[in-house]
């Protein structure tokens, strides 16, 4: 009777143990679930490894933008620029088409080779960044210059044009070269400042542009810190902007923005690949929107070079699609 | 009598086989000096006008004097992944039959930014630029970021921790240069005659090529 007690108060007090054991093991299973860990991915939906979710686009930062379509007749786009009447001016492998404001064909004609960038002149020439040089171009046609290559490697990838300078940027060297509307070589812009700058330009892959502001000074894409940077015309570092991020306010990938333009009151147009996507900032830098997300372009849409008119219009380089947006306030 | 006939007869059977033997030899001597030192008739093409036996492409040239000249060595195949077809799955990390995969990444040094924002090495959304490793992407953190100068980064690959996933390609394409590529390595690939991954492989990027050139490498372009 005694041996027998004693079995049942041996099952009695496994069955509580095991019983207990469960109940903790629950118990502990249940903290852990609840507290969050250290990852990132729990902590940010950001860091979620689905990048096509990465590249959607907020709906809430899109601008109210309409947009029409321009298609030239020469094919594989490279380069685009506006004339202060507002035509438009496309490069290609071969040759450039300009365009009326309406998309009507003007004039077009062939090249030397492939142009890189585009920029018009005051008096209607077209500068045209070839692979190591500019050459000048009359409307008609006609080569009416040659400009010396400042360097044997150089790459061009934008022409901004100011009354008394042209800049030239150079992905290769990393630099803007600086000339005079006449050609010669005057200087450069953005070598490394050890008191103010302490890197030069990062320029990971061969977008690499330049504009010119309404007081003559010059704003210098620096791709792979992921900002903008303001110098005088002589190249007197004065401001910065930008960060990288992959949200709307920032700019993405390794190397953002591909291109940027200035509108009339001096806020900024951006283009963006690998998340592709069309912005606005303010004269301050500071984010306004977005006028055209990745869901508007193909996926790999890449050299969307830009330029905006006197009407407010920004216009926009489409190579995959052979065509030029135009995007304007609704 | 007959006995001397047979013997004259046989006599002259070996000494025309010898002179066949001779003629054959030479004439293979001569065919086989012609082909080593015949130029590449392709216009522009890789020997750049030299003999073909001389040629880089050869293990992969596609003419039939290639196929007579390539050594017997390089008609061996082994396999390989097309980093061009790749859609980083991450299936090479777990179908390998070895325990860590034979497919390594590998970094192509002349593709690279040097960045200083590497989206192989950075979580996307990482919330600072530092090798922590709650800010890296690499699960076993293959990666090794080096400071060269401000604001360059060197990237390698430490192949004894990569395992193959493709995290890293992946995401390096999608936001850089995309000089991260997945490729078979062959000190480890045991090249099995049905590779285990080829067959799991849902973008068919797996195929056998020349023993003598094993790694296929992406063009490389700045324009990405």
């Amino acid at each position: 009777m005694e041996w027998k007690m004693s079995i049942e108060n041996s099952n009695i007090r496994n069955m509580l143990l095991l019983g207990f054991v469960a109940v903790a093991v629950a118990t502990v299973i249940t903290l852990v679930n609840r507290f969050p860990s250290g990852r990132c991915e729990d902590k940010n939906p950001e860091c979620r490894y689905d990048i096509d979710a990465l590249k959607k686009t907020d709906p809430r930062l899109l601008l109210k933008a309409g947009v029409n379509y321009v298609r030239p007749q020469i094919t594989n786009l490279t380069a685009l620029a506006v004339d202060s009447l507002d035509n438009i001016y496309v490069g290609s492998h071969s040759g450039i088409e300009v365009l009326s404001p309406d998309g009507e064909r003007i004039a077009a004609f062939p090249v030397s080779g492939r142009v890189y960038c585009l920029a018009v002149m005051k008096n209607g020439d077209i500068l045209a960044g070839m692979k190591n040089h500019v050459e000048v171009y009359a409307f008609d046609g006609s080569r009416r210059a040659i400009w010396k290559s400042p360097d044997p490697g150089t790459e061009l990838t934008s022409i901004a044009v100011s009354p008394d300078f042209v800049f030239v940027a150079d992905c290769i060297n990393r630099i803007v070269w600086r000339f005079s509307p006449a050609g010669e070589l005057l200087g450069r812009i953005g070598d490394k400042d050890g008191d103010q700058r302490k890197t030069g330009f990062a320029v990971p892959s061969a977008f690499f542009d330049v504009a010119v502001a309404g007081d003559g000074s010059v704003w210098v894409v620096n791709p792979g810190e992921h900002r903008i940077e303001h110098f005088t015309a002589e190249g007197k570092f004065l401001s910065l902007w930008g960060k990288a991020s992959l949200a709307g306010d920032g700019f993405c990938g390794c190397c953002n923005p591909s291109n940027m333009a200035l509108m009339p009151d001096g806020s900024f147009v951006t283009s963006e690949k690998h998340i592709v996507r069309v912005k606005i900032y303010n004269r301050e830098g500071k984010f306004a929107g977005i006028v055209s997300g990745q869901e508007d372009w193909q996926k790999k849409s890449v050299g969307l070079d830009l330029a905006v008119d006197s009407r407010w219009r920004i216009l926009v380089l489409d190579p995959q699609a052979g065509v030029v947006r135009i995007y304007f306030r609704k | 009598m007959n006995g001397n006939a047979g013997k004259a007869q046989s006599r002259r059977d070996f000494i025309r086989s010898v002179m066949r033997a001779f003629c054959l030899a030479v004439l293979g001597i001569f065919s086989g000096a012609v082909l080593l030192g015949r130029r590449c008739s392709r216009s522009g093409g890789a020997a750049g006008g030299k003999a073909c036996s001389g040629c880089p492409e050869l293990g992969r040239c596609a003419s039939g004097y290639a196929a007579l000249v390539r050594p017997v060595s390089a008609r061996r195949t082994v396999w390989q992944l097309d980093p061009a077809k790749c859609i980083q799955c991450g299936r090479c990390a777990t179908n390998c039959v070895l325990e860590s995969s034979a497919v390594k990444c590998v970094h192509r040094f002349e593709m690279c930014g040097y960045c200083k924002l590497c989206f192989g090495f950075f979580q996307p959304g990482a919330s600072s630029l530092t090798s922590a490793a709650e800010n890296q992407l690499c699960p076993t953190g293959a990666i090794r970021r080096k400071f060269i100068e401000e604001p360059y980064y060197e990237y390698t690959i430490d192949e004894s921790l990569c395992i193959g996933c493709g995290k890293c390609v992946k995401t390096c394409g999608a936001f850089g240069n995309g000089s991260l590529v997945l490729q078979v390595r062959h000190d480890r690939c045991m090249n099995c005659n049905e590779c285990s991954i080829a067959r799991n492989c849902p973008a068919g990027a797996y195929s056998r090529v020349p023993s003598d050139q094993p790694y296929l490498a992406r063009q490389v372009s700045k324009t990405t």
